[in-house]
């Protein structure tokens, strides 16, 4: 009430019936009714305000810019990322960050509106009490909510259409409309205490100055240790949610929804504190709100427990034991759990190798998801200082970037897996890219039906250059099938795979030189799925298969069925290839020496 | 023969009177002078820049320097937005003074604070920066402060224009908010231009990246002009259009 109506009061010109004093906050029917019609006005106010509806929009804005396909942090030659739910759901909440400020300075300057308007005396003589006014407006917040959550279910049903990975965490989006709901309380609260304008939006950039500072958490120049930034309204750890196979997702830790909350209840007690005439239960309420906000961000600002970090380096070490089996057409496909919609999608390019191949030799295929994505950065694993962009060094991320380091060279690392082994990892096309998804898991299919090998040989590449610089370390390097006919046969196995897998062969990258042994080799390398080598063919091999694909399919398949074996054989040549199918053999370009100043690779070997 | 025209003695008194006047109109002014969000705005822009050197490291970059002392900025301009909204204004425009004078009062006294501000906000910008280049072994550089003070300076008479233009509406009572919003969509939208307005390089700069600054600064003080002529135009006419409902 303001200091005017109270002179007007104690000079009894202005009197106020006291079974229905601004202060008196037990709710009678007429403040009941009157509570329900002011919060409906309201929200209908605050879902048509200019600044919601703007914040909305940036919202919407900041979805789709965060999640499109190329914008993923991974993609390997021009083979986009599908989208993951569990990185999915907690972008779009964090979104809604936009939207939240322009519901806090809405509601601040609806909350300030009688102020604003001089009419707190007239709203003084209305016979319902002033808390009920307050609680109109935080009734009022449900319009944004409501908004938001038209926004957040129109992001899922196209996050859906992108062919998203996983499943929707429903209680993450919970956590970004509470934050909305949290905004427009503290836009009540402020509205409260301090009506000025200006209070609403100080609140808004200082908090969204912190914020911006902590949902950008890879490129900003703040990193908060451990779980701290989960004390803030609203986090986003980086892209680290993307690199995660989706069994063991840390983040956000489910009790900040409990802070969240607690956080609510206290600026709905801290708004309503100055219209109360009975605080005790106020108090309570916000005791209980203290202890729910302290005791959640207790337990969110401690680290992922060593044994949830164990657990989550096994997913990437020990595949088998968090992966699902499904035998599909003879093919054993070995997946993480989320992934399992896009078994159909591999067996499409698996499915085209197979089928030409002889029926005879054809033994079980296993093709393995395997994890190529090393996880163990901040904040899983605490930064070294506030300014600082690097974790501490950890047991589990060596043990896993190891691991990852010999998928490509050992070729019985993951067992129960096909030898040669035919891996997948977390890369797969969508739309325009399909065809080269496809053609990278075909030609890795491929090889394990030719023999050809899809590890590499991991060597060292010591080397000191003229200029006295030097470096040191390894590198897997793929051998060369020079002059072996299974070469063209692998390239033309994966090419006639699919339309798609053709387009991609056509598409290919030209020819260039690699150092086998003392020579140099015109090749085209051909990147096969997940870790895998690839296939490094000769130019020459490359060509031979580009004049296979021009004849029919079944013509090439009899002349291959006849002597299989004999075609999958290492000392055969590409000009016996060549001449059993009628073609001339396509000629070999030199390889013209690559030489960089300041890089060295060694040289490759022949396959055997 | 030269003549001496005298000047009456009642005109010589009504001067005294009229400048004695704009005196006690001054003292009036800065008495209702919205202090509060000016100086909130200077202090929470100041704090931004003064977080900027307290987080000063290897990895925070010059770009991100930038980026923050144009963030600091923003609470100045947010604050600014309220100078020109006078509660009592159907008692000012009362008062024997032109609809300007009061306006321009109030923008005489608030420039020092301004201009203070954005000195102690480059300052420490310059310190943040100068400490990140240190903590990344690379050579000292200085931030480009006429680019940066033309962008605030431009920025502040985007904030007055609009917030003139507002006063003059039946929605004066918002014109803060609406001034202080509408001025960072307008600077941004300004920037979303292909005209390089924000440029984000501050050392290392190549010759295109330097020419970009300048350009960079001359746009925004012509924007600025343009926009303290709107301002002036807009506080020296106070009609405010009321649009009835038809059928009134």
């Amino acid at each position: 009430m303001s200091r005017e109506s109270v002179a007007l009061q104690a000079r009894g010109l202005f009197s106020v019936n006291r079974s229905v004093r601004p202060g008196n906050v037990t709710l009678t029917g007429t403040s009941t009714r009157v509570l329900l019609l002011a919060g409906r006005r309201e929200a209908l106010w605050l879902g048509r305000n200019p600044l919601v509806l703007a914040g909305l929009a940036v919202s919407a804005w900041l979805i789709w810019l965060n999640n499109r396909i190329p914008d993923r942090p991974y993609s390997e030659y021009g083979l986009g990322q599908p989208g993951f739910w569990w990185a999915a759901d907690v972008s779009i909440a964090a979104c809604l960050l936009a939207a939240a400020g322009g519901v806090l300075i809405a509601s601040h300057l609806a909350a300030g509106r009688a102020k604003r308007d001089a009419m707190d005396q007239l709203y003084a003589s209305y016979p319902t009490p002033a808390a009920v006014r307050t609680g109109g407006h935080l009734l009022g917040v449900i319009g944004p909510v409501v908004l938001a959550a038209v926004l957040t279910a129109a992001a899922v049903a196209w996050l859906d259409s992108q062919g998203t990975v996983g499943v929707p965490r429903w209680w993450v989006f919970g956590a970004g409309l509470l934050l909305i709901c949290l905004a427009g309380s503290l836009g009540v609260v402020l509205g409260s205490w301090r009506q000025h304008p200006l209070a609403g939006i100080l609140a808004v950039l200082v908090l969204g100055l912190i914020e911006i500072d902590l949902v950008l958490s890879w490129a900003n120049p703040i990193h908060l240790p451990d779980g701290t930034a989960w004390l803030f309204p609203w986090s986003a750890p980086g892209f680290l949610l993307n690199l995660l196979p989706g069994v063991t997702v840390p983040y956000p830790p489910p009790v900040h929804v409990a802070e969240l909350a607690g956080l609510i209840a206290l600026a709905v007690v801290a708004s309503l504190w100055p219209a109360l005439a009975r605080r005790r239960v106020a108090a309570v309420l916000a005791v209980a709100a203290v202890a729910v906000t302290c005791w959640s961000g207790w337990l969110e600002a401690k680290p992922v427990p060593a044994t949830v970090l164990a657990t989550m380096a096994r997913e990437v070490t020990q595949p088998a034991d968090f992966q699902h089996c499904q035998l599909t057409r003879g093919v054993r496909y070995c997946y993480y759990p989320a992934f399992g919609p896009l078994v159909p999608q591999w067996a499409v390019a698996v499915d085209g190798v197979l089928a030409r191949l002889p029926r005879a030799s054809r033994p079980v295929l296993t093709v393995r998801q395997v994890w190529d994505l090393n996880y163990f950065i901040p904040p899983l694993l605490s930064p070294t200082g506030l300014t600082s962009i690097g974790g501490a060094p950890s047991r589990q991320g060596t043990a896993v970037g190891n691991f990852q380091q010999s998928l490509s060279a050992d070729p019985s690392l993951v067992a129960g897996s096909s030898i040669p082994p035919v891996y997948t990892d977390s890369n797969w096309g969508t739309g325009n890219s399909l065809g080269i998804g496809q053609f990278e898991l075909a030609i890795s299919t491929a090889e394990w039906a030719t023999g050809l090998p899809t590890t590499g040989r991991e060597v060292s590449d010591d080397h000191t250059f003229a200029n006295g610089a030097s470096q040191s370390g390894t590198v897997v390097l793929a051998c060369v099938p020079i002059g072996q006919a299974r070469q063209s046969i692998a390239l033309w196995l994966a090419a006639s795979a699919t339309p798609g897998t053709r387009s991609a062969f056509t598409q290919a990258s030209g020819p260039s030189s690699i150092q086998v042994g003392k020579q140099w080799v015109a090749t085209v390398t051909a990147p096969g799925s997940g870790p895998s080598v690839g296939l490094v063919a000769t130019a020459q091999g490359a060509a031979l298969a580009a004049e296979m694909l021009r004849l029919p399919a079944r013509t090439v398949q009899t002349a291959l069925d006849a002597r299989w074996h004999y075609w999958l054989s290492p000392h055969t040549t590409t000009a016996e290839l060549a001449a059993a199918l009628g073609l001339k053999v396509p000629r070999q370009p030199a390889g013209r020496p690559v030489q960089q100043p300041d890089s060295y690779t060694p040289p490759s070997q022949v396959c055997r | 023969m030269t003549t001496t025209r005298r000047v009456p003695a009642h005109a010589v008194v009504a001067t005294r009177r009229h400048a004695g006047s704009r005196t006690a109109l001054a003292w009036h002014v800065a008495g209702l002078m919205p202090w509060g969000p000016l100086l909130a705005g200077c202090l929470t822009g100041i704090s931004v820049t003064i977080a900027l050197r307290i987080f000063a490291g290897p990895i925070e970059t010059p770009v991100q320097v930038g980026a923050g002392a144009r963030a600091s900025f923003v609470p100045v301009i947010a604050g600014l937005a309220f100078l020109l909204h006078d509660p009592h204004r159907q008692l000012t425009g009362a008062l024997p003074a032109r609809a300007w004078l009061t306006p321009a009062i109030r923008v005489a006294l608030a420039l020092p604070v301004l201009a203070l501000s954005g000195v102690i906000q480059l300052q420490v910008a310059a310190r943040a920066l100068a400490a990140d280049l240190h903590a990344a072994s690379q050579s000292a550089a200085g931030l480009p402060w006429v680019a940066l003070t033309a962008e605030l300076a431009a920025w502040c008479a985007l904030a007055l224009a609009l917030a003139a233009g507002l006063e003059r509406t039946r929605w004066r009572e918002l014109t803060g908010v609406v001034a202080a919003v509408g001025t960072l969509a307008a600077a941004g939208a300004l920037a979303l231009l292909p005209l390089h307005m924000l440029p984000a390089a501050i050392i290392a700069m190549t010759k295109s990246q330097m020419h970009y600054w300048t350009m960079a600064w001359r746009l925004w003080i012509a924007t600025g002009a343009a926009a303290a002529l709107v301002a002036g135009w807009a506080a020296g006419d106070p009609w405010r259009r009321v649009r009835l409902p038809a059928g009134r």
